[in-house]
């Protein structure tokens, strides 16, 4: 069996807008293992990147636990959850984020060179996985003269840089065609099996769903059903 | 009020009334305009603050320049009170008193005034016999009482009127403050003693006349009237009967003055100064003998000369402001580019929907129109307060000048600079919203930036082809104007490259457009600066400043390249540093517009000041070096109104102990090491014959009655010999001071020389020849050849030998009224002064330390460029509070990129930090350009223009005072960034990436 890496438990989150309360998450437990790659899906406001959101550190839970490969998120200041973000966490989203005055190879460097690691070694394991993503030829672009599906790459090449024990992705191919789509998540499937890497993928798109070991559906906060795909995993979209 | 000052306030009003009927019509597009500007309050309260300067430097300038004006009327009318016009005769001697009758009785100068008096007046020294107290200088005024009751009674301090017509011939009344002075009561006599400028003193011997206090009368009305116009110093009048007056100076039935009172009151009667000075003019060509009389229309033209200092003082502050206006219209580009942005995806959805150009536009038009309205506002109000603290700091921090000047403004004067500011700040927001409108729907809704490097359209080929055809045209159409020279060419470079941009791409063409930009105006600064009139300078100033700093920042913004580089492989060398700095660095340089405009915002005025400094660096006085120039060597300067033969033989007539008295001076016998006296001449209308010097113009001043007269100095070798009297320089064939001393002592010499302010005035240098009107005789002198310009400004004049004087004018060269005093080291030089002025009172004498006055120079100096340097530390709050608008819309722009900072593992303190760096950059960034510019020009400009002018000065860089400026930037700059930067820092990751806006 493997190990643990992501566990939930009863996470609720509340925003607040005026008077107005809204209950995003709603008592939700989950429990990723090490090396699997999570899918969960829901209509729009169903509170999947909220949970997302959580799960990483990248917010607040209103109440509830989240464990990362042991460590209690609630327990750790937000610097210690940053480090912990820069070195164990990768990200990938829907409308890529960029940061577009930096070129895309300086956007994969970015997360290595906050971890500490030196200029040179950086800039060279971006080349690297450039190259691996198929970006090689465009890596010195601004962002902003990349295609959709080469920013995409380029978001995929920065979450994988850190060799991350766990990769976070929302929408990952939302804002792509189906046949950009396809490729991306076919690279996803390989990086995956290459990296060993733990995935958890929030996603409108069934045939991305079917991708991933397990499928959460959600519905108003909470989980309502639960789904496990059988292999072969990388099979089209 | 003139037309042409209603011009400002008709475009404001123009312009409010065209945005209501717009409203009305619109009042969708209006309602959404003014909530936008009330959406973030706390964003448009510091963008108010930003705007608001521009109006806040004109109000103040026009504040300050409303006040002289206002000092100089009501002291107009306070002295002169029905007074409008007189007639004196040209070199200021008598004139027989039948021309008053001649004038009184024609019936056209009749028929234009209401009133006429003669006076006799002249200059005496008056001391108090029993209090001891005395004046060195009072006017003697002998008045005829019946002609001089048509310009009112002469009050007494109890309000009573008196018309002065029971003065005995020893009998005098004088004024309130001339009693308070010498603790004078009725009934006390006074003491005149004086010299009679026909005898000259009687070689030695000065006259004396003793006189009752009949009345003492209160200081207003016609007892302020001063025949030499003394605004605002203190006005000592002794009043006597005409025939005591003429008695005294032996000069029976002649008259100094004619007083005339044109029809009207105090106020209203100067109005037909033209038309009276006509019919005197007139009459007086028809009174034989009278042909060296002249008509002055002395109210109007002190009116007018208030006016002109309002006039030069208001725009001298304004250009020395106008890089912070200028600072200030580049802050305004940029808030509304930001607010662009910001809401960019909004403006392409209202596009979508339906909204056209010119809505977006008149929305922004709105938003601007609340703006501009606030800020002038609240700019005119802190105008008033900036103006109101720079007259406290005149009136109490520089020492030299002797009056207070009352805090007071015209209310057109705020219409003026509220409608000055409005229109400003409207015009940018018309064409920044103009520019803000073309945007591309798509891109807006998605977000996306703008490309770069496209092929530019067809408009800017057209608009490079007009600009670089008008700028050729103005160059060749006028070919002498320094002003077009100037900015003609930098025009035709601009323009080619426009041309160029089609086929050479953004970079090359602004690179090379800003390179040929600054390498002209930094040539045209070299070449043509020393060749400017004072009416181009201003002009000259300013352009050339914003060109040099301007194309430095395209230029930098447009290479910046080696600029990351450099950045990232020095300080981004530290690991832990380097994706913060890589960030904040890449940001500025990547929005190129936007940073160009902050940068050049902050550059300008960090020019203007650092230019300021290294200026004021250079007058920075030593006042051991100085007090040598000024008195070679001599301690203490004396004048005496009456001038002796010799100040160490001097005897006079004491009436009230009926003997004769002969002075002697302790000082003079025991505190001295040596002295030496000079003879004082005055001449008319110097002439210099061969000068190439532009002419002076001191804005719409009329200067000509003041520049009209020129003292000559007599002097003997006493006066130079072992001394260390420095001359700016000498004409050529002088190698040594030693010989242009010895050129100007030799019998019959026509050298002379010229001190170095006279020297300024007169357009004089080496080598110049001059000539001269005798006062006496109104013939014009022999030409005469300038061969040292003498380095000192406590005599002002032409030197020449006490001998030429007396070869040249006569009489006069034999008596002395300046003296040189060295003082024994054994005894105290202000004592000594004290001393020299009791032991010569009767001579009217005043004394002036040497090292007194080099003290008060450096302390006059550094208040004035102290008060300038606060004036200009004002385009700071522009600059800094420009920064701060920046960082906040920057945080609320970016915050989907904070959010993806942080999830990449950027903590808190990395986004403060890069955000409070990029901010820093950019003043960095500005402030070098500043320094460097600022520098760069001054140094240009010493050379081309003071390095001349003498005196010793040296170009130097005051690195402490831009150093200390620069730190006072970047405090105000963090200050004003660091709550922005510190609340970017907070926003929690995943509320920054949800954040659309």
């Amino acid at each position: 069996m493997n190990e643990i890496m992501v566990e939930a438990t009863n996470l609720t989150k509340t925003y607040k807008t005026g008077q107005v309360e809204v209950h995003a998450l709603r008592g939700v437990d989950i429990t990723v293992r090490k090396g699997d790659m999570i899918a969960i899906m829901g209509p729009s406001g169903c509170g999947k990147t909220t949970l997302l959101n959580l799960l990483s550190g990248l917010d607040d839970v209103t109440s509830g636990t989240v464990k990362i490969e042991g460590k209690d998120l609630s327990q750790m200041t937000d610097n210690k959850k940053t480090e912990h973000r820069a070195r164990r966490m990768g990200f990938i989203f829907q409308f890529y984020n960029l940061l577009p005055v930096l070129s895309a190879i300086e956007n994969v460097e970015m997360p290595l060179l906050v971890s500490g690691t030196s200029a040179k070694e950086a800039r060279e394991q971006a080349i690297e996985i450039m190259n691996v993503v198929g970006l090689g030829e465009v890596m010195y672009s601004k962002p902003g003269a990349l295609s959709g599906g080469e920013r995409q790459r380029t978001t995929i090449a920065r979450a994988l840089i850190s060799k991350p024990a766990i990769i976070w992705g929302d929408e990952l191919t939302g804002d792509l065609d189906d046949e950009t789509a396809n490729n991306i998540m076919d690279l996803v499937a390989r990086l995956r099996k290459e990296t060993q890497a733990t995935f958890v993928i929030v996603t409108h798109n069934p045939e991305v769903g079917k991708r991933a070991d397990k499928i959460l559906y959600m519905r108003s906060g909470q989980f309502v059903r639960e789904e496990v795909n059988v292999p072969p995993k990388d099979k089209k979209v | 009020m003139e037309t042409s000052e209603l011009i400002l306030p008709g475009i404001m009003i123009g312009i409010i009334l065209f945005m209501l009927v717009l409203g009305l019509f619109n009042r969708v597009i209006a309602k959404l305009g003014l909530r936008n500007f009330y959406r973030h309050k706390g964003h448009a309260l510091i963008s108010i603050a930003g705007l608001l300067v521009g109006t806040t430097i004109i109000c103040a300038s026009m504040v300050v320049g409303d006040s002289i004006e206002y000092f100089i009327v009501e002291e107009t009318y306070n002295e002169l009170q029905l007074v409008d016009m007189t007639v004196t005769e040209d070199a200021g001697n008598a004139f027989n008193a039948s021309v008053f009758t001649a004038l009184d009785s024609n019936a056209v100068v009749n028929e234009l005034t209401d009133g006429m008096a003669p006076l006799y007046a002249q200059t005496v020294t008056v001391r108090h016999t029993t209090t001891n107290q005395f004046e060195p200088s009072a006017n003697l005024i002998g008045f005829d009482w019946q002609a001089d009751s048509a310009f009112g009674d002469f009050l007494l301090p109890n309000g009573t009127g008196i018309k002065g017509n029971d003065l005995g011939t020893n009998d005098t009344m004088i004024n309130l403050e001339l009693a308070d002075n010498l603790d004078a009561s009725e009934g006390d006599k006074i003491l005149l003693t004086y010299s009679m400028g026909g005898t000259y003193g009687g070689y030695g011997v000065l006259e004396t006349r003793l006189l009752t206090i009949r009345h003492i009368l209160d200081d207003t009305g016609k007892a302020r009237y001063n025949p030499g116009m003394g605004m605002g110093f203190g006005t000592y009048n002794i009043f006597v009967n005409m025939e005591t007056a003429q008695e005294m100076f032996q000069q029976p039935d002649m008259i100094t003055h004619i007083k005339v009172s044109n029809i009207g009151g105090i106020e209203d009667g100067a109005r037909n100064s033209d038309d009276v000075q006509e019919a005197l003019e007139t009459a007086i060509i028809g009174i034989p003998g009278a042909g060296t009389l002249v008509a002055k229309a002395v109210k109007q033209s002190s009116l007018d000369t208030a006016k002109a200092f309002n006039d030069l003082i208001s725009s001298f502050l304004t250009i020395f402001g106008s890089f912070a206006i200028i600072a200030g219209v580049i802050l305004i580009i940029n808030i509304f580019t930001m607010l662009a942005e910001e809401r960019k995806s909004e403006l392409g959805m209202a596009r979508a929907v339906g909204m056209k150009r010119k809505h977006l536009m008149q929305s922004f038009l709105f938003e601007g129109l609340a703006y501009g309205a606030i800020a002038s506002l609240l700019g005119t109000m802190a105008g008033v307060i900036v103006g109101g603290v720079l007259i406290y700091m005149v009136n109490n921090f520089i020492d030299f000048i002797d009056i207070q000047l009352p805090f007071h403004f015209q209310l057109f004067s705020l219409v003026s600079a509220f409608s000055l500011g409005f229109i400003i700040t409207f015009g940018t927001i018309l064409l920044t919203s103009w520019k803000i409108s073309k945007l591309n729907i798509i891109r807006a809704i998605r977000g996306i930036d703008e490309p770069t490097g496209q092929k530019k359209g067809y408009m800017m080929l057209v608009i490079g082809i007009l600009m670089t055809l008008m700028s050729a045209i103005a160059y060749f159409q006028f070919p002498d104007d320094i002003t077009v020279k100037l900015i003609a060419p930098s025009g035709m470079i601009s323009g080619i490259a426009m041309i160029l941009w089609r086929w050479i791409g953004d970079r090359i063409s602004i690179t090379c457009a800003s390179l040929g930009v600054f390498l002209y105006t930094y040539y045209a600064i070299r070449t043509y600066f020393a060749d400017a009139d004072n009416n181009s300078m201003d002009i000259l100033f300013i352009f050339s400043g914003v060109l040099i700093v301007l194309s430095i920042v395209l230029l930098i913004m447009y290479n910046s390249g080696p600029v990351i580089h450099a950045i990232t492989g020095s300080v981004g060398r530290v690991k832990k540093w380097r994706p913060t700095i890589m960030t904040a660095v890449s940001y500025p340089l990547t929005k190129k517009f936007r940073t160009g405009m902050s940068v050049g915002m902050f550059a300008l005025v960090i020019y203007m000041i650092v230019m300021l400094s290294v200026f004021s660096n250079m007058f920075v006085i030593d006042v051991e070096d100085e007090t040598l120039k000024q008195g070679g060597g001599f301690d203490i300067q004396g004048e005496t109104l009456s001038p002796v033969m010799d100040i160490g033989n001097i005897s006079y007539f004491d009436p009230t102990w009926n003997i004769t008295i002969q002075i002697t001076s302790i000082a003079l016998q025991n505190n001295l090491t040596s002295y030496t006296q000079l003879t004082q001449y005055y001449t008319l209308d110097a002439n210099v014959t061969d000068s190439s010097a532009a002419e002076l113009n001191f804005g719409g001043l009329n200067l000509d009655e003041f520049m009209r007269m020129s003292r000559i100095y007599g002097i003997d070798r006493s006066f130079y010999e072992n001394k260390s009297f420095q001359f700016s320089t000498m004409a050529n064939g002088y190698e040594t001071e030693a010989q242009v001393w010895d050129a100007i002592m030799q019998p019959g010499s026509t050298k002379v020389l010229v001190s170095s302010m006279s020297a300024m005035l007169m357009g004089a240098e080496s080598g110049n020849h001059l000539t001269m009107k005798d006062p006496m005789t109104g013939n014009i002198t022999q030409e005469y050849e300038i061969i040292g310009i003498f380095d000192q400004s406590i005599m002002n004049g032409i030197f020449m030998s006490r001998e030429n004087v007396m070869l040249n004018f006569g009489m006069a060269g034999m008596v002395n009224s300046v003296f040189m005093f060295d003082v024994d080291p054994a005894h105290d030089v202000k004592e000594t002064a004290q001393q020299l002025e009791s032991d010569f009172a009767l001579l009217g004498m005043n004394t002036l330390i040497i090292k007194e006055l080099a003290e008060t120079t450096m302390e006059t100096t550094n208040s004035i460029f102290a008060l300038f340097e606060l004036y200009l530390d004002m385009g700071l709050i522009v600059g800094v509070a420009g920064l701060g608008i920046i960082t906040i819309r920057s945080v609320v722009e970016r915050t989907p990129e904070i959010g993806i900072l942080r999830s990449l593992g950027f903590k808190r303190s990395s986004v403060r930090n890069a955000f409070l760096i990029e901010i820093l950059f950019v003043a960095t960034v500005g402030v070098v350009i500043g320094v460097v510019t600022g520098i760069m020009v001054s140094y240009e400009i010493f050379n081309v223009m003071i390095s001349s002018m003498g005196g010793g000065m040296e170009f130097s860089i005051p690195w402490f005072k831009i150093g200390y400026v620069t730190a006072i930037a970047y405090i105000a700059t963090i200050l004003c960034t660091i709550i922005p930067a510190r609340n970017a820092s907070k926003i929690a990751p995943a509320e920054a990436l949800r954040y659309v806006g």
